[in-house]
């Protein structure tokens, strides 16, 4: 089909640099640049320790090598480990931030302005190593809700910090949590009290803009009993033809009767063309569902990155707990994936539905890999996982690597796969209709992601829909 | 034979059947008839003791005997017939197999001899001509890959071979065309019989053209909100459920 | 290779480096100059690499711990036994008349085997022998799809192999009768490396059964590599029958290659055996072949039953269709990882693999990792995998027509099985695997 392979690959458009002085620290890693980056956010000595034992824990593990995606060996000592924006100093008011950096976000779609802002939605802005900004912060203390800072949490509420960091992915999880656990720099933190629903999104939004140098950043949100969020992020980061490293951690605690939402649109810039540089995009996510009939939902939708390396999981520990997982990849150009998520159930009467949907095109290599796993334990289980790949042109790939692992005669366990293409007569179909191919492709693109599509906050719903689009451009043969 | 008072059930802790009460004498053939959701397979369902249904409510004795304190199976071997809405399909297990099962655990439990796989067959074969059904269908597996027609179909030759007392239609007619239809209504007519009644569950009067019902009785939010001759159902097709319907909503709205 | 097995010891057990030094010295090993030079690379594959620890991903759920610790004995002679002649008539799968080609111990028995009326042209033998007599047959196949370094098993087989079944059926010749062919294991304490070459050419067709039995509840170790050459048009339709001792360990490994619009069926019925590890692969290498794997297992006791199989559409317009059934009694665990590969430009292929897993004891365990990796966009590529009890309305199905539940629960796992079995090719073995093996499972509803 000649006319689909003409449409004009349109540009990263997140993709400019912010010309802001920063402070970026030399290149290397090793206990001094651990304690560097304590220092510089004064954390208590605890945290060090905890850091540093990280680190220790780190240069033992190996960086895993089953992933079924290809790219050449990571020198850990030639990026810097903490880059922020000079004037760093959080301040009381938005018009005494750099007014670069609110251009930037800006730019970005993301208003930081109070009168400005998105209704709805509080945002806390991460630029490099530091969180710049954060929005409705007061309203939300009023109703007890604590959103603000990883660096300011460590402060303002250590002993929230101290119970919680670590509790779901320990610093010696796999290589690259301990890393991070080691050199995180910043992040969100968010205490959702015992009985509040949270009335209005909560979202960080990240931001690479520094060159050579990886991001860090360290979610933990805990929703107390009864409690309910959902949490929104965005990621997006300059054009440059080398490629940088992020290696994130996201923990979630949902107690007895909590319910927490966690959107990501992960659009990290992918790599030119031929696939020269990008973001390495190596993030471990996971929640437990600690008390009864609480809920963890995560909603994916990942269009970015060179190499995406992520299993949103669900640890589903008490009675009755709900784990959803539901997944939009695309890979194209030369983009590679392998995502999916875990599913443990040990808890009784614990359920989990799963709804990937791959769609490789380009050279794009795309993989679920996904683990259901139920614990003796854990009677009446229940899971039902659904894997769908769609492949657009014949030089790209879709894998698809699960792993059930059943330990209980009541437990209830579906996985189904399938794989489609966009037809010819598909796109003729619409032609004839008087549809451009390009809809056509929009079309059928999104009718293919529908079920996790409805997932997302109405907001980020229609933003994801264009963006699958724009990923999409060009890749159609 | 059946005598249904104030029956109360839910299923998934929400109440379906509100009070509904009916009387079934043998050699009777009732129509109930309701818009979707009024509780028509729900009542069924509960006949036929469905383990996700719960009676919350009310009594139903059959032949004298409380049936709500029976098995399903007990029921059926006491002579109840469900004739599914969705009949589940049991790969591997063929249709002739399935039905000499249930057939030799009915004739048990009447004290009577079980039937060897050579006898049974010629009876299969007896009433599928009966029927006009294609013995192909006796050696596959139940109800796999059956189109809609073959499932009522399959439904309503176990219901020649049972011999049920009461036999329950439950939208036998649903997804039929109407050669289907005549088809399956043909065989429930030859089965009619002074010592068997029928409760035939159906949201059109269509079907009642063919099987043609001594009572009518019309279903709303879980009760009995109207009864009458077959009549009734001609009204109905008339005049739609809400002619029915109003007297009761309007009750319960203010 | 991965790193990790590089740095840690290679695991060579006890007894296999006496073996392989043991058989280095015999006359087997220099009976065809080909064969000594594949001997060697298997010899030198399994002392490097050794034997699979879990974490190597092929050998995840699958512990060869109890294996390696036995030390088993080897045989390097064929030994003739009045006894054995009598229980290999107990062996016929409801075959009573067709043509025999009967092993034991990894030795090819011609007392043993009855295999007068084949057809003309018709060879089947033991493998020893045609390295012998058909050398030009044998010579260009064996250790092509099962190479040497495929698993350790593999490795140890093409090193310590005596003997096995040979089967070539010539071009356009179609062999009616089912071809049985028997590996007896008679000895506790040994480990056999029984070695078979199927040979199919062009447009030839025959039905196998390939069973592995024992009268005895002897441990013993089978070992078996089988490879499978079918020509333009040919057909192998095969049952595998495991009847193994319940103490016996078994590992195989089976690997075909199909030319244009040839069919390989692969049908595995498995009671038998405490350990059991069988690799099944196919490639599709011409355009139109097809590859149909059906499993049955019904596991019970300590049993681990593990099915690896591997279809590999390498070239355009080839179906694939793989379905496995699995009862667990007891606290069995039992392994399913299916992979498909659809290569660069195998458009058109048409994959489908299901495995259904029956969990009846809570102290059983099921890991199945059914997976795709596809490289072709035109494609119809689909897998499904359950687990659980059964399905509480057809339980109520059954008893809205008068079956007790404990009867209807005997049913349905019947016909869980039966489902599969029907599959299965050559009648009078579905006849006897159903009477042998599953009508037992009508009962189990009532002992749950």
């Amino acid at each position: 089909m000649e006319p689909v392979e003409e449409l004009a690959t349109k540009e990263y458009k997140w993709g400019f640099v912010t010309d802001i002085e920063s402070e970026t620290i030399a290149k290397g890693l090793n206990e001094d640049v651990v304690r560097l980056i304590s220092s510089k956010k004064n954390e208590p000595t605890w945290l060090l320790d905890w850091r540093l034992n990280a680190f220790r824990q780190w240069q033992k593990l190996k960086e895993p090598k089953w992933p079924n995606v290809t790219y050449p060996p990571i020198d850990y000592q030639a990026c810097s480990y903490y880059s922020a924006p000079k004037q760093n100093v959080k301040k009381g008011s938005m018009d005494e931030i750099d007014p670069e950096l609110v251009k930037t976000y800006e730019k970005l779609g993301i208003p930081l302005d109070e009168q400005k802002r998105l209704s709805n939605v509080a945002v806390d802005a991460v630029f490099d190593s530091v969180s710049v900004a954060t929005t409705a912060k007061d309203y939300l203390e009023k109703l007890g809700i604590i959103f603000c800072s990883f660096s300011e949490a460590v402060q303002k509420h250590p002993d929230l910090i101290r119970k919680y960091l670590g509790s779901v992915v320990p610093s010696n999880d796999n290589f690259f949590a301990s890393l991070n656990s080691a050199v995180f720099s910043d992040g969100s933190f968010c205490w959702i009290p015992k009985g509040v629903k949270c009335p209005m999104e909560l979202s960080t939004y990240f931001r690479i803009n520094a060159a050579d140098t990886g991001q860090f950043e360290r979610t933990l949100i805990v929703a107390e009993e009864g409690a309910i969020v959902s949490y929104l992020e965005g990621c997006t980061a300059p054009k440059r033809d080398t490629n940088q490293l992020h290696a994130a951690v996201v923990e979630l605690v949902a107690q007895k009767d909590a319910n927490i939402k966690y959107s990501t649109v992960q659009n990290w810039y992918p790599g030119d063309k031929e696939g020269k540089g990008g973001i390495y995009n190596f993030v471990t996510k996971r929640g437990r569902c600690a008390g009864a009939n609480s809920k963890i939902s995560w909603t994916q939708v990942e269009t970015g990155s060179a190499i995406t390396w992520k299993y949103p999981s669900v640890i589903l520990q008490g009675d009755n707990s709900v784990g959803e997982f539901y997944s939009v990849a695309v890979v194209n150009n030369r983009q590679q994936a392998d995502t999916g998520t875990k599913m443990i159930h040990v808890g009784k009467n614990t359920r989990s539905t799963i709804v990937s949907k791959g769609i490789s095109a380009g050279k794009g290599q795309n993989t679920y890999r996904g683990q259901v796993k139920v614990v003796k334990k854990a009677t009446g289980a229940r899971n039902y996982t659904q894997c769908d790949s769609l492949l657009i042109g014949d030089r790209c790939g879709a894998h698809t690597f699960p792993y059930i692992e059943v330990q209980n005669s009541s437990a209830r366990v579906e996985h189904e796969a399938s794989t489609s293409k966009i037809s010819e007569d598909q796109i003729f179909y619409c032609k004839q209709r008087g549809v451009s191919t390009e809809n056509a492709i929009n079309m059928i693109v999104n009718g293919f992601c529908k079920e996790v599509f409805r997932e997302l906050p109405m907001e980020f719903a229609v933003e994801a829909q264009k963006l699958l689009g724009v990923s999409l451009d060009g890749s159609v043969g | 034979m059946l005598e249904i008072k104030e029956l109360h059930a839910s299923v998934a802790k929400k109440e379906i059947l509100k009070g509904l009460s009916l009387s079934v004498k043998a050699g009777e053939v009732h129509a109930i008839m309701g818009p979707n959701g009024s509780g028509k397979s729900t009542l069924a369902q509960v006949l036929a003791g469905h383990p996700s249904y719960t009676v919350t409510g009310g009594t139903v004795s059959y032949f004298g005997k409380d049936l709500l304190e029976m098995s399903p199976e007990d029921r059926a071997k006491e002579g109840i017939f469900l004739a599914f809405q969705y009949p589940v399909e049991i790969p591997g297990v063929s249709n002739s197999y399935f039905l000499r099962a249930g057939y030799n655990e009915i004739r048990k439990h009447r004290g009577e001899p079980e039937l060897d796989v050579m006898d049974f067959n010629k009876l299969l074969k007896e009433r599928s001509k009966v029927l006009h059904i294609d013995d192909s269908l006796l050696n596959r597996p139940v109800n796999e890959g059956f189109s809609g027609g073959e499932k009522k179909r399959n439904e309503i030759f176990q219901l020649a071979v049972l011999e049920p007392r009461l036999a329950i239609l439950d939208e036998t007619d649903s997804g039929l065309d109407i050669d289907a239809l005549r088809t399956v209504s043909d065989g429930v007519n030859k089965l009619r019989s002074k010592d068997r009644a029928f409760i035939v569950v159906t949201h059109y009067q269509r079907l009642l053209n063919y099987i043609v019902p001594d009572f009518v009785h019309v279903l709303s939010a879980g009760k009995i909100v109207k009864s009458g001759g077959k009549e009734l159902a001609l009204e109905l097709e008339k005049r739609g459920y809400d002619w029915v319907k109003e007297p009761v909503a309007a009750g319960a709205a203010l | 290779m991965s790193a990790t097995t590089l740095e840690k010891p290679a695991v060579l057990g006890g007894c296999w480096p006496a073996h392989l030094e043991a058989v280095e010295r015999s006359a087997a090993w220099k009976r065809v100059p080909g064969a000594a030079e594949l001997r060697t690379q298997g010899a030198t594959s399994f002392r490097e690499r050794g034997f699979p620890s879990t974490d190597d991903e092929e050998w995840r759920y699958t512990s060869v711990e109890n294996l390696v610790k036995v030390g088993f004995r080897q045989s390097l002679e064929p030994k003739a036994d009045a006894l054995v002649a009598n229980t290999a008539k107990m062996f016929t799968f409801g075959l009573e008349k067709a043509p025999r080609l009967v092993m034991v111990d990894g030795f090819f028995s011609k007392e043993l085997s009855s295999l007068g009326g084949l057809p003309a042209g018709v060879i089947a033998c033991g493998l020893a022998e045609a390295m012998d007599k058909h050398r030009a047959l044998v010579e260009p196949r064996l250790g092509k799809f099962a190479k040497p370094g495929m698993t350790a098993f593999t490795s140890l087989n093409t090193a310590l192999f005596q003997d096995g079944a040979f089967v070539h059926v010539p071009e356009g010749v179609v062999v009616e009768r089912p071809l049985v062919i028997l590996h007896l294991s008679h000895e506790s304490y040994l480990a056999s490396h029984p070695r078979h070459l199927f040979v199919l050419g062009a447009g030839a067709q025959i039905s196998l059964v390939e069973a592995y039995a024992s009268p005895s509840c002897d441990l013993y170790f089978t070992n078996a590599v089988t490879e499978v050459d079918l020509a333009r048009g040919a057909r192998l339709q095969s049952v595998r029958i495991e009847a193994e001792s319940g103490n016996a360990f078994h590992v195989a490994n089976t690997q075909s290659r199909l030319a244009e619009g040839s069919l390989f069926q692969h049908c595995a019925a498995i009671t038998g055996a405490e350990f059991f590890r069988h690799d099944l692969g196919s490639l599709l290498a011409g355009e139109r072949a097809e590859a149909q794997f059906f499993g049955l297992t019904i596991a019970s006791g300590k049993q681990h039953i593990d099915h690896h199989t591997v279809i590999d559409h390498a070239v355009p317009n080839c179906p694939s269709r793989e379905f496995y059934k699995a009862i667990l009694n007891g606290r069995s665990h039992v392994v399913f990882n299916g992979k498909v590969f659809v290569r660069e430009d195998a458009q058109k292929t048409d994959a489908k693999q299901t495995n259904k897993n029956l969990l009846l004891s809570d102290d059983a365990r099921v890991d199945t990792k059914p997976q795709l990796e596809i490289f072709a966009d035109d494609v119809k590529c689909t897998h499904g995998a359950t687990i659980g009890p059964l399905d509480e309305e057809s339980i109520y199905y059954c008893r809205s027509r008068g079956i007790a539940p404990e009867i209807a629960r005997g049913i349905l796992t019947y016909a869980f099985a039966r489902d599969v079995l029907q599959h299965f090719a050559i009648p009078e073995v579905c006849d006897w695997l159903d009477k042998s093996m599953v009508q037992r499972l009508l009962d189990a509803g009532r002992t749950a």
